[in-house]
């Protein structure tokens, strides 16, 4: 669309105001709301933030310590350039679009997590591939509004739906089904496809299944769908949260599932089973596994999922249709042939995973990296040492990417360094500014800071 | 001699590096091999913890409360400063924790050592003394960063003590001049020092 494109179908559309949107390193989903004349005037330059869009924490505390990419100076401005292809009416009057960040030279910011999966997939393209995806939303959704479950420092809330066990329950009380109908019926009107919702394992917890798609239009529908989920929630005066874990109850993931498609259709079949692309992407997602931890689990929080037996990997490894190991290879259908990626927790930025997991595949495929040997059986409870286990910390997961020689061939260098600037600061903020003891279970620390904002 | 667990916790590698400087003073080293026994230390600011663990020739130091310890107080202003206590390894621990600082200008020279080439860092640090009208330049360049302070407040920042260098900056420990990008190179080379670098 050009410009007066855009100004006409905002008047066809009747719109009043516009939102750009974004995700910053956190995942948390940041913008800005314009007038129309505002946003029409930004569609080339973009939209002026604050380089701490990419420099604050969750606590809105300067993370220093790293060394500062050009783009960082005294609160320098970066632009968010909105991309017209995620044009939407967001709520009557209100439209919305998703953006990318670039510096005031016109360079593409090297942090920015739509940035790094666009241009992952711009290498698939080159590659002559087309890079698919489907993502899991798990969320808890709470009976109170979050105003009380703020004044309650997120503790000793209700569950919406009960307390009954199990999974995939359909016998819930109404205002569970009324919050997840008005999710769908929003979802609908924003035109953000949608392909199911249930019941999930723990009490209160819920699961949303974006359809497959590009990748991008994947991540970005994610993004959208969780702020439907917050705001369809804030409505209806009740709470969500995406943590991880919020209780000792079972975690929450965001397992994300990838194919590489070529003119053939799916690249990843072979009648045989697994294709030699599949066996090659697999090749180079194993090989930086460890390192892509600490985009899987990028928060304190994050690491309580790892129980052994209650559904998250723990061990670094893949298997045929094996949902105990961190990826399951699924095989032998033209259509369906993919890889279920099973490490990222629910806090997780969707767009850092995803161009990780998918840059890695491809750098696999670039360079034939033969996979080890598919994981045979439970990959829970094994003897210790046997298998690598996944990192189980946010320093040991740091120390892994530190050490990871594929990411900042696929990510940069820029990324990768920044990225772990502000992991140590994670770290270094939970044990030095309140947090306490990791062994004593969750913390009133974790909750306050990641509860509304992961 | 001063050993860590695996994936220690800020609190563990800053106590270790304390230790370490300890041991570098001779009657400090010899009070490690004399000192047989554990104490437990519990912030007094906020929920970090750490136990000390001697055997005779060496010290562990591991994050959290021993099972069933009677926790000593751990102050970190000055850093480190042990609660009252009878406790005869508590009262060693007290003397390990806060050993002498050194002078501003080894101080001043380590930190340089450890951080300087490295990305973001000043290509020249200039450090002064504002009791001595003092000055120590390191490198050189026009990629310049000052840091003015009093003799000991120089030492102690940059040797490692306080938990950020950015607190010592924004409470008045120090003052400096240079860019944002720099504050927050120092701020990274002062967690190298302060954990062990």
């Amino acid at each position: 669309m050009q410009a007066a494109d855009v100004r006409q179908w905002l008047a066809d559309n009747g719109i009043t105001s516009v939102q750009v949107q974004a995700t910053n390193l956190d995942g948390t989903f940041i913008g800005k709301t314009l007038s129309c004349d505002k946003f029409l005037g930004a569609l080339d330059q973009g939209v002026a933030f604050a380089d701490v869009v990419f420099g604050n924490d969750l606590g809105n505390f300067p993370i220093l310590g790293v060394a500062f990419p050009s783009w960082r100076g005294e609160l320098e401005d970066i632009f968010l350039r909105p991309d017209l292809g995620t044009l939407c009416v967001w709520r009557p009057g209100v439209a919305a679009a998703i953006g990318d960040f670039w510096t005031s030279e016109g360079d593409p910011v090297g942090v920015c997590p739509r940035n790094l999966l666009r241009k992952v997939t711009a290498q698939a393209a080159e590659l002559g591939y087309g890079v698919t995806a489907a993502v899991e939303i798990e969320a808890t959704i709470f009976e109170e509004p979050v105003q009380e479950a703020r004044a309650k420092g997120y503790q000793g809330l209700t569950p919406l739906g009960g307390t009954a066990g199990s999974a995939y329950v359909l016998g819930k009380s109404a205002d569970w089904r009324e919050y997840l109908e008005a999710v769908e019926e929003r979802l609908r009107s924003v035109g953000i496809a949608w392909e199911a919702w249930n019941d999930e394992a723990a009490v209160g917890q819920v699961e949303v299944n974006v359809p497959v798609g590009d990748i991008v239009d994947v991540a970005d529908r994610w993004a959208r769908t969780r702020q439907v989920m917050r705001e369809v929630a804030y409505e209806l005066g009740h709470s969500v949260t995406f943590m991880a874990k919020w209780s000792d109850a079972w975690g929450q993931a965001s397992h994300l599932n990838v194919s590489l498609a070529d003119t053939e259709g799916n690249a990843f079949y072979s009648p045989e089973g697994a294709s030699e692309v599949m066996r090659h992407f697999i090749g180079g997602v194993m090989a930086a596994m460890a390192g892509t931890t600490s985009l899987a689990l990028p928060f304190i929080t994050s690491y309580r999922r790892l129980v052994p037996l209650e559904g998250p990997p723990t061990t670094i490894t893949w298997g045929h249709h094996n949902k105990s190991t961190a990826v399951r290879a699924v095989t032998g259908h033209p259509a369906y042939s993919r890889i279920e990626y099973r490490l990222p927790g629910s806090d997780a930025n969707v767009y850092l995973v995803a161009a990780a997991v998918a840059g890695a595949g491809l750098y696999g495929v670039i360079n034939r990296v033969e996979p080890p040997a598919p994981f045979a059986g439970m990959a829970w409870g094994l003897p210790e040492g046997s298998v690598e286990q996944v990192p189980a910390t946010i320093s040991q997961a740091a120390a892994a990417l530190e050490a990871d020689k594929i990411l900042p061939e696929v990510l940069g260098e820029e990324f990768v360094t920044y990225w772990l600037g502000t992991r140590r600061w994670e770290w270094i903020a939970f044990h030095t500014m309140g947090g306490g003891d990791l062994d004593a279970g969750l913390t009133a620390w974790e909750s306050a800071r990641y509860f509304e904002l992961v | 001699m001063i050993a860590t667990e695996a994936d220690p916790t800020p609190l563990v590698l800053s106590l270790a590096r304390t230790l370490r400087a300890s041991v570098r003073v001779p009657e400090l080293r010899d009070l490690v091999a004399q000192t047989n026994g554990s104490v437990s230390l519990k912030s007094v600011t906020d929920a970090q913890s750490a136990t000390l663990t001697f055997d005779g020739s060496g010290v562990l130091v591991s994050h959290g409360l021993a099972f069933g310890a009677e926790p000593v107080d751990l102050a970190f202003d000055p850093e480190y400063t042990v609660g009252e206590t009878a406790d005869p390894v508590a009262r060693a621990a007290a003397k390990l924790l806060s050993p002498p600082l050194p002078d501003w200008r080894v101080a001043g020279a380590h930190f340089w050592e450890v951080s300087q080439g490295t990305p973001g860092f000043p290509g020249r640090l200039v450090l002064v003394c504002l009791e001595e009208e003092a000055e120590l330049v390191f490198g050189e360049g026009d990629d310049v960063y000052e840091v003015h302070g009093y003799g000991p407040a120089l030492a102690a920042v940059l040797s490692g003590q306080i938990d950020h260098f950015l607190y010592a900056v924004g409470f008045g420990v120090v003052s400096v001049v240079g860019s944002g990008a720099h504050l927050s190179a120092m701020c990274g080379a002062h967690w190298k020092v302060r954990f062990g670098g």
